[in-house]
């Protein structure tokens, strides 16, 4: 029957505990931080702080201030702008990329995907350098060249500038594999009935990818929105808030107010929330990213002389968003004196040493994080693979009760923003009674809620493309329904899972907002060490890791996509 | 009775896939479910297999309940020991052929000799002998249905179930690969469910067929039986009878009855089988004559005279449509392989008495 996907054969105890065992640890993942956090907004005191309490609408009537109307402003500004940059550079990539007759195209491709391999609390510390001041690295050279202009990377317009360049990644790849999925036959039929290659293109192509286009468009809106390390990074010392940094401010204020943050949390979730609800109506029944193109012959549309212009467009852009932040990167590394009057002493050999790099290197709390980000990005990897598996494999392949329920869930945490969660979580465990706050553990689960609609994803498009009669036709043959799934449906899936679980994994690495309300002296992981010695402005040590996690995330990155491409 | 089915239903939700079905299928029978899409054919077969749970009934095989709502017997489809054979094959695709075919014997706990002993006969037998070490995905379709039979009949099953087995396969393979099918099953005795939309390949294959609409059952017989007596218009359109038309009265003459169909033509037919109500007239094409028309005015009963709208070469018949002047369309088919006949050309038809079918609609 058409619709019909489950596969029966499922014993009266596991149809119950299942479900039951699922619910529960979405709860505690999910739904637990987020009702703890609600809790914090409607009370008087901080939560479970043992002051006396009562039910308060206070805290949303006290947010009101001028600067929380400053925040909302600069969320917008950063959010809308940003992913107008980063929609025009991602589509117009994903086009050149699939369909048209550019030079080069693997090196297009290679642009559209790099900003997946720079972490954005790098991103936006090698714009840091680069922009920021007098000695702002671009700002000495405009300054050596005579022009009259400098940068400014401590501004709103230096948040939308990163925003707009490091999230091209996601328009990038649902543009080009709508792109990639429209039949050749469709614009053919177009022009056999009389359309020009560019009436095609207005008239068939477009139209056949705008949900694409309109969807990754709301996404980026919400990932910007929440957004906290690039704006605090390059405008936190400036006072300029988002409504990120505004929940932050309120935490580290002194004495720090916790209903208040709560409140402004809610805020922004609802705001999330929205448009993720929005995003998800509209793209209902799709999924851009987990259908792979067949290698059909598509015509390509002949820019002409616009070739060589639009690969010098594809080059800056990979000089503007990689060569110029490792560059800085690489510099700041290698000085041993971070104070620089003139191009000249920037690149002047006698200042370059390997000195701060290797004693950088060489620290105990460096080796330390280190051993932290690995051992919680494993832990992640390897709980978040199975889970996601036993997950995706209760909702897609069988039909036990609450099926929807659970999906939904499993997707929730796309509207959470990370800080929410963040606090969330810390509120959540620091008064349950069991020795998880304060270890990498509380780490685990905090990836783990918060990556729980990437996994799931990833685990389940590639489930569904295994045909439950395979897995039937093992239990027709007699094999019980663990033996079906041992023999049959695991070994299949395998690549599938580690790629799943590699992508967990650099997730996991790449972390900052969470982990920031949920470290301790002896938890600190390699993002958490970075953004600290930022905030105390040990700039050669900050240059040093950065370089050191760029180089991990991008060796991950890569083994990542030769996973996938094994599985492919 | 080797399966028996007594009041069968299967909702999903607020649909009814089988509204209330009983089955009795004999030892070593081919039955055939055919019927359209949504018809009620594959869901019934999973009920048997136990790869969906039936709302209602009870379902035996070989005497043993392998299902009763009543009793709440639902026994797990693994230890039901039925075959099946899947329209989209099924075969494991990081397994070889050879443990495909082992796969079942593996469950079952037999020996490593024997299983190899049985694997390989079995290959031999479906005309794969020495594919076993081939990596399963790299064989073609024809090939890996074969397997999913030889996976099948490797474990001796009480059942063997074929969901749509052929029709993912090109026609000259699919005519090769039911004939082999066809001799497999009646040479061992295999008590089989065959589930089709193909009417062609449901008469080749079946001993009975059962004909199933919209969770019912229409009717069950022998094939030969069923296509030269339909027991309704509908049944009859479904098994190829293409000259359909309502009947709109009926008379009694001093020849025998005479009806009138829509658009005005008459046609005498035999008196037995008329019914009250809604009726029309059924006749296969290749009971239909044809032949140019002389001028004359076609005195003879059943002859109508018409326009040929169609003129087809189908290599061992020929293919026609005539437009009557009442403006009904008939086709004929036609033995004679002759090219007088062109669109255009005045013709007559000439139809049986003996050929017609007067049944009920629905």
């Amino acid at each position: 029957m058409a619709g019909q996907a489950t596969v029966a054969g499922f014993g009266t105890v596991g149809r119950a505990a299942l479900p039951a065992a699922l619910f529960a640890a979405l709860g505690i993942l999910v739904v637990l931080p987020f009702l703890t956090l609600a809790y914090a907004s409607f009370i008087s005191a901080a939560p479970f702080s043992g002051d006396a309490s009562a039910w308060t609408f206070a805290n949303y009537i006290d947010i009101w201030s001028p600067e929380m109307m400053r925040a909302i402003g600069n969320t917008l500004v950063v959010s809308l702008f940003g992913t107008a940059i980063a929609m025009t550079i991602g589509t117009l990539l994903a086009w050149l990329a699939a369909r048209s007759d550019i030079p080069c195209r693997p090196l297009v491709h290679l642009a559209g995907m790099m900003p997946l391999f720079l972490s954005l609390i790098v991103a936006a510390l090698c714009w840091s350098l680069l922009g920021s001041g007098r000695s702002g690295y671009l700002n000495l050279v405009f300054s050596a060249l005579g022009l009259p202009f400098r940068i400014n990377m401590q501004s709103l317009a230096g948040i939308v500038f990163v925003h707009g360049v490091y999230y091209v990644s996601l328009p990038f790849l649902y543009v080009h594999s709508a792109l990639t999925l429209v039949h050749p036959d469709l614009e053919e039929a177009a022009a056999i009935h009389g359309a020009s290659l560019r009436r095609t293109l207005t008239r068939v192509t477009f139209p056949l990818v705008k949900p694409a286009i309109v969807g990754s468009a709301l996404l980026l809106v919400v990932l910007m929105a929440e957004e906290f390390p690039v704006p605090q990074i390059l405008a936190g010392p400036t006072g300029i808030e988002t409504l990120s940094i505004r929940i932050y401010n309120l935490m580290h204020e002194v004495p720090a107010s916790e209903g208040q943050a709560s409140a402004v949390a809610m805020v922004l979730t609802a705001f999330v929330g929205l448009l993720v609800y929005t995003q998800r109506r509209m793209l209902a029944g799709r999924d851009f990213r987990t259908v792979t193109g067949k290698g059909l012959q598509v015509r390509r549309f002949p820019l002409g002389r616009w070739r060589w212009i639009a690969l010098g467009f594809v080059c800056l852009y990979i000089v503007i968003a990689v060569v110029l932040p490792l560059a800085a990167l690489v510099l700041t590394a290698l000085r041993s004196n971070l104070y620089i009057s003139s191009l000249a002493a920037l690149f002047d050999p006698a200042q370059l040493s390997t000195e701060r790099l290797r004693e950088t290197l060489a620290s105990p709390a460096v080796a330390d994080s280190l051993k932290n980000s690995l051992l919680a990005a494993v832990s992640t990897a390897a709980f978040g693979g199975l889970f996601y598996f036993v997950l995706s494999y209760a909702v897609y392949r069988t039909d036990v009760w609450g099926r929807r329920a659970l999906e939904f869930l499993a997707m929730v945490p796309l509207a959470l923003p990370a800080l929410v969660m963040g606090l969330g979580i810390l509120w959540t465990w620091a008064n349950v009674p069991l020795p998880v706050y304060g270890t990498l553990a509380i780490l685990v689960i905090a990836y783990l809620g918060r990556f729980t609609p990437q996994g799931f994803r990833a685990i389940s498009s590639s489930m569904l493309q295994i045909h439950t009669d395979l897995e039937e036709a093992a239990m027709v043959a007699g094999a019980s329904k663990g033996r079906a799934v041992r023999r049959i449906v695991w070994p299949l899936m395998r690549a599938g899972v580690a790629a799943a679980m590699v992508v967990l994994f650099v997730l996991a690495l790449r972390e900052l907002t969470a982990s920031l309300f949920l470290y301790t002296t002896d938890t600190r992981v390699l993002s958490i060490v970075i953004y600290e010695e930022y905030e105390n402005g040990g700039w050669s040590a900050v240059a040093s890791l950065s370089l050191i996690y760029t180089l991990l995330l991008g060796a991950l990155s890569l083994a990542g996509r030769r996973w996938m491409q094994v599985r492919a | 009775m080797s399966i028996s089915i007594r009041g069968l239903r299967k909702q999903f939700g607020e649909t009814v896939a089988v509204a209330s079905l009983s089955l009795d299928i004999a030892e070593g029978e081919m039955r055939v479910l055919l019927g359209p899409s949504g018809c009620g054919k594959t869901t019934t077969m999973r009920c048997i297999a136990g790869l969906d749970a039936p709302t209602a009934g009870e379902i035996a095989i070989r005497g043993r309940t392998v299902f009763s709502a009543k009793d709440g017997i639902n026994m797990p489809v693994n230890q039901r020991r039925v075959g099946m054979v899947f329209q989209s094959y099924a075969i494991w695709p990081h397994l070889t052929v050879f443990e495909n075919v082992s796969f079942p014997l593996e469950m079952e706990g037999v020996p490593r000799a024997e299983i190899r002993q049985r694997v390989e006969d079995t290959l031999a037998l479906v005309g794969l002998a020495g594919f076993g070490s081939r990596g399963a995905s790299y064989l073609s379709g024809g090939q890996m249905q074969r397997v999913a039979l030889a996976r099948s009949l490797v474990m001796k099953p009480s059942v063997l179930l074929f969901d749509e087995p052929l029709s993912n396969l090109d026609a000259r393979l699919r005519d090769h690969l039911r004939i082999e099918l066809r001799e497999l099953q009646t040479q061992f005795n295999i008590t089989g469910v065959y589930v089709t939309h193909d009417q062609r390949e449901a008469l080749a294959v079946a001993d009975k067929i059962t004909v199933m609409r919209a969770g019912e059952t229409l009717q069950t017989g022998a094939p030969i039986d069923i296509y030269q007596q339909p027991r309704s218009s509908q049944i009859a359109e479904f098994l190829g009878y293409t000259n359909i038309f309502a009947v709109e009265s009926v008379a009694s003459c001093s020849a025998g009855t005479r009806v009138r169909i829509r658009g005005g033509s008459e046609l005498h037919v035999r008196p037995a089988g008329l019914i009250d109500g809604d009726m029309s007239v059924c006749v296969r094409p290749d009971d239909v004559s044809i032949r140019l028309s002389d001028g004359a005015l076609a005195t003879r009963p059943n002859c109508i005279p018409g326009t040929v709208t169609l003129a087809s070469f189908m290599g061992t018949h020929m293919q026609y449509r005539v437009r009557a002047e009442t403006g009904a369309v008939w086709e004929a088919i036609s033995p004679r392989l002759s090219s007088d006949l062109r669109v255009g050309s005045a013709a007559i038809i000439e139809v049986p008495r003996d050929r017609i079918l007067v049944l009920p609609n629905g």
